[in-house]
């Protein structure tokens, strides 16, 4: 090997006061903030600004936040559709300028390869140097890894199974039916997308958080922020790890606010079974508890809507 | 689940001790061996279809146990089966099954939730084509097609309360998981 030439020289570990990872919504607010106050950071980001967004979601996606929500500390929306819900383009475009005013230093392409406790902070290694600093905030999301099924290894090789990170549009399945699992935000929403594409679509559930898309004339995230439930922090919740498997809403933004619940959905002609449970020889099984989980689901909202009354 | 020191009201009584149970939680969570449990039963053929079982000890608590005494079940087919009738069908014990733990699941999240039972019915029905089981027809399945619970519950408290026990029961039901979730069963000879 050829000193000096094809490899960078060795530098020191890099200094910082608190180091970010992840330039997302979560890291770029956290940016803002230490920049305020005056204290020394940088920003460490796998790819580009909001590179989930760009690389890791489906084509049609738009956020099922309105708009109004979309607010960054130092930034609020001021586009002309408040209530409208972003497509991805417009969030990219909306977290790429927030970033862009930000005073910190984002360091982009730079993947984090081990975090390890020092005695006066932590050393991250990246794969473009290494960092230390006194403080660390993980800004890398809450849901960047795909929960699969233990299953999915042994399904037969002819039918083809992907995360719904890896999903973009239909037309880029194989032909024929498609059961979609987990029906969460996503679930509804790719089983909804499949099922106008022409599929015929079944929808695996079991536990799901139901949530009208409107109540009382307004969109229902103006009235869970309303109530306060959106400002509840961590250590306010009576039971955190239940609070942290609570599935996302069955909500859908998009050009117009309508409901996709499992009304929406069978009515549709979208297939409801229960939670996928096994796989004998080639045969799929499903739990039988659709019918309670569809009822605790309508109890839970029951009891939400009437706290919003109160 | 529950709040770790929920408020009882002491004039409630469903006959469940929650203070208990809770405590076995707490305790359990620190030795999660102990909450290791093996229900046994030992059948005896004794005739035709008839046969007789009987439950008396199981495993929990990283010791053998002993119910208070031996109990005995009859097991057979009806007369339509051409069997002589000396008690109820399997099937049938699994509706008692199903029965039995939902009905105690409601008993204890409606003490814990400081509800009064005054009355506590259901009707439990398991629907089955037993073409399956006489082999007529392979797309026919042998166990139960549908199975419907119908709760009637005087108590203390709102419908909407009380749908709230009868889903909180299900959630915790080991024998309404084992009906609709696959289970692994082995069956072998000694």
């Amino acid at each position: 090997m050829i000193a000096g030439r094809s490899r960078p020289p060795h530098r020191p570990a890099r200094a910082v006061t608190v180091l970010v990872i992840g330039a997302g919504h979560a890291g770029l607010a956290m940016g803002h903030h230490l920049a305020r106050r005056g204290i020394d950071h940088a920003i460490l980001e796998r790819g580009e600004v909001a590179h989930a967004w760009r690389h890791q979601r489906w084509d049609s996606l738009h956020l099922l936040t309105p708009n109004w929500e979309c607010r960054l500390p130092g930034q609020a929306y001021a586009g002309p559709d408040p209530d409208g819900y972003l497509s991805m383009p417009a969030l990219i475009a909306f977290l790429d300028g927030y970033a862009r005013r930000l005073a910190s230093p984002i360091h982009t392409g730079t993947r984090v390869t081990a975090v390890q406790a020092t005695d006066d902070g932590y050393r991250v290694e990246t794969d473009r140097g290494a960092w230390r600093c006194r403080a660390l905030v993980m800004a890398t999301g809450a849901c960047q890894v795909p929960v699969v099924p233990a299953l999915a290894e042994a399904l037969p090789p002819w039918i083809e199974s992907l995360s719904a990170l890896a999903y973009r549009r239909p037309d880029r399945l194989p032909p024929g039916g498609v059961l979609v699992v987990g029906a969460s935000a996503s679930g509804v929403q790719l089983a909804d997308e499949l099922q106008r594409s022409g599929r015929p679509v079944t929808l695996a559930m079991g536990e799901h958080l139901r949530l009208p898309r409107r109540y009382r004339g307004r969109d229902i995230e103006w009235w869970l922020d309303a109530a306060g439930l959106l400002d509840q922090r961590f250590h306010e919740v009576e039971d955190i790890q239940r609070a942290r498997r609570t599935p996302s809403p069955q909500l859908v933004g998009g050009p117009a606010p309508r409901d996709l619940d499992l009304n929406a959905l069978s009515a549709n002609g979208i297939r409801l079974v229960g939670r996928l449970v096994g796989l004998a020889g080639s045969r799929l099984q499903f739990a039988g508890s659709l019918a309670m989980h569809a009822a605790s689901a309508d109890l839970k909202l029951g009891r939400l809507l009437d706290n919003l009354d109160a | 689940m529950q709040p770790a020191t929920p408020i009882i009201d002491q004039t409630i009584d469903n006959g469940v001790n929650v203070t208990a149970l809770l405590e076995a939680r707490e305790a359990l969570a620190q030795a999660p061996e102990a909450a290791r449990f093996t229900w046994r039963a030992h059948c005896d053929w004794v005739r035709g279809t008839h046969s007789r079982t009987t439950v008396e000890s199981y495993h929990g608590l990283c010791e053998e146990q002993r119910h208070k005494s031996r109990f005995t079940f009859e097991v057979d087919h009806p007369k339509v089966f051409a069997a002589e009738d000396q008690g109820p069908t399997p099937v049938e014990y699994v509706l008692v099954g199903l029965a039995g733990c939902l009905t105690a699941g409601i008993a204890a999240v409606a003490q814990n939730r400081g509800i009064q039972l005054r009355s506590v019915k259901a009707r439990v029905e398991g629907s089955m084509d037993i073409q399956g089981i006489l082999g007529m027809d392979p797309e026919v399945r042998n166990g139960f097609d549908d199975v419907r619970v119908i709760y009637e519950i005087d108590a203390d408290a709102s419908r909407t309360e009380i749908e709230a026990l009868v889903a909180q029961s299900q959630k915790r039901s080991a024998v309404y998981d084992l009906l609709t979730n696959p289970t692994q069963v082995r069956v072998e000879v000694a």
